[in-house]
């Protein structure tokens, strides 16, 4: 494992406490620190307001548990506009959390998720959004990679991290080329050549290290970035510095 | 020790694979530091007469004995099969013999599997059965494949209870399905975190390979999963390379 430090963007509790399992793993695979969005104490797709702030309450919790070693997205649904601003001012402002996490609420071409990616902007501090092209159908309101890289387009000074390179990584990739969008690389896919391809499409500058866990195995997701064929200082933006860029843009403000 | 027993070689035909012969392959496994692999052509998930695709790899095999074994690919819906097992099995020395149902269009409680079955017990050839070879989400819009059905593997196991049997590229929740006398690798599985130490609960009910899926995955993420902190050595030892030596006997120097 790189003998620097790590940094996980994408990390979910299961469904309110991290794992110990993914603590020690954490350890021993030299991970720091961990960006951790709760998605709420059940599975639920559209939810209401107070699922996401209930959810929230949960990553305060271990942002305050885990002291450093873990980082706080702000999640809410879009579609409640005035209570989503005025919990991610909260989280961010009063709680410290690092930035927005947007699931499959809405869809990345409302003007509900544009209100956010503004709010974002004010704010200084970069969206997690999801993103996927599924061959066996989306979720009526699951965005896919071309309206995350039209939104970033219409939205050039947001820093918006498109999930899993949007999931059918090829699509996905292609589709951030022309935009500002970053990715990360989280999630099951492990193919072959998939991170080598995403760098040389994009830039090392534009890819972020995440897993999924703990839905992922944190070390499988780990090894795609540590065994592809890129240069060490590719590596070495991936895992640490393109994060560590990003958390300042806020602190610059400050 | 470190042995792969789900390896492929040949041509993806839906986009581009680094490494994706057999120097590829080789590569990859220095890389990963994998002792041996279990290869089988992947020109064969698209040809239904896998013979042409066995004697290619084969050949291309022949002078890697001591890293790689030839693992045949077989389709028992398609005329001929026998002596396509015959060939791989006389002719090109095939340490097991790998099926991939839903690709080759039956399904898993077909009786011409059950034929094959007998067959390779006969030979004393272990057959491997293909889940998938790519995520269903990822598939190309005019080649969506499901996944190979876990249901049809059990019943095959218990009216074929003598062949050694091997589920690959299967998902959590699928080798749950499965009977527990029921092999199985690691392909298919990324998460959750700690599912190994789950699928080896209680100790020794389940075999459980390690399998990559690479020239189509990348191996060391199939490796890291052996890293699970509460494993136990003897629990990595059998996952790595121990239950691969005792249900693919005829595998060589590689598998030492």
């Amino acid at each position: 494992m790189p003998d620097e430090p790590i940094i996980d963007c994408h990390v979910h509790p299961d469904p309110v406490d991290l794992p110990e399992g993914l603590i020690r793993e954490a350890n021993r695979l030299g991970v720091t620190q961990l960006i951790v969005a709760s998605l709420g104490r059940s599975w639920d797709y559209e939810p209401s307001h107070e699922h996401c702030v209930r959810g929230n309450r949960d990553t305060l919790a271990l942002v305050d548990r885990y002291g450093g070693m873990v980082l706080g997205w702000a999640y809410v649904n879009p579609r409640f506009e005035d209570e989503a601003e005025a919990e991610v001012r909260w989280c961010v402002e009063e709680a410290g959390f690092v930035g927005i996490k947007l699931w499959v609420s809405a869809l990345a071409s409302e003007s509900c998720v544009g209100r956010m990616i503004d709010l974002s902007v004010e704010l200084r501090v970069p969206v997690l959004m999801h993103a996927w092209h599924k061959a066996t159908g989306n979720l009526p309101l699951e965005s896919t990679p071309q309206m995350l890289a039209g939104l970033a387009q219409a939205k050039p000074r947001a820093r918006i991290i498109m999930a899993h390179v949007g999931g059918d990584w090829q699509l996905g990739s292609r589709a951030a080329e022309g935009s500002p969008l970053l990715v990360d690389t989280s999630g099951s896919i492990v193919e072959n050549g998939m991170i080598e391809e995403t760098v040389a499409r994009l830039g090392a500058h534009r890819v972020l290290f995440g897993s999924d866990a703990a839905g992922v195995d944190l070390a499988t997701a780990l090894a795609k970035i540590t065994a592809a064929e890129i240069p060490h200082e590719a590596r070495r933006r991936i895992l640490y510095d393109n994060v560590v860029e990003l958390l300042s843009w806020r602190r610059q403000a400050a | 020790m470190r042995l792969d027993v789900c390896a492929w070689c040949g041509t993806w035909p839906f986009h581009g694979v680094p490494h994706s012969d057999v120097d590829g392959l080789l590569h990859l496994m220095d890389r990963a530091a994998i002792d041996g692999a279990l290869v089988a052509p992947l020109d064969a998930v698209f040809d239904r007469d896998c013979r042409g695709p066995n004697a290619r790899l084969a050949r291309a095999l022949a002078t890697r004995g001591d890293r790689m074994a030839f693992c045949a690919m077989a389709n028992p819906r398609y005329p001929g099969w026998q002596e396509t097992v015959r060939i791989a099995d006389e002719d090109w020395g095939a340490v097991a013999v790998r099926v991939i149902p839903t690709y080759h269009g039956y399904r898993t409680d077909d009786q011409s599997l059950v034929e094959l079955a007998e067959v390779l017990a006969e030979r004393q050839l272990p057959l491997i059965v293909t889940t998938r070879l790519l995520d269903e989400r990822s598939h190309p819009p005019a080649f969506r494949v499901p996944p190979a059905a876990m249901e049809g593997v059990n019943a095959l196991r218990a009216r074929v209870p003598r062949v050694t049997l091997v589920v690959s590229w299967a998902r959590v929740a699928e080798i749950a399905a499965l009977d527990d006398n029921v092999a199985v690798d690691l392909s298919g599985v990324q998460g959750p975190g700690g599912f190994l130490e789950s699928l080896l609960e209680p100790p020794g009910q389940r075999r459980v390979l390690l399998g990559t899926g690479a020239v189509l995955q990348v191996p060391e993420c199939g490796l890291a999963k052996l890293g699970y902190h509460s494993l136990s050595r003897r629990q990595a030892s059998d996952v790595a390379w121990g239950w691969a030596r005792e249900l693919f006997p005829r595998w060589g120097p590689s598998a030492g």
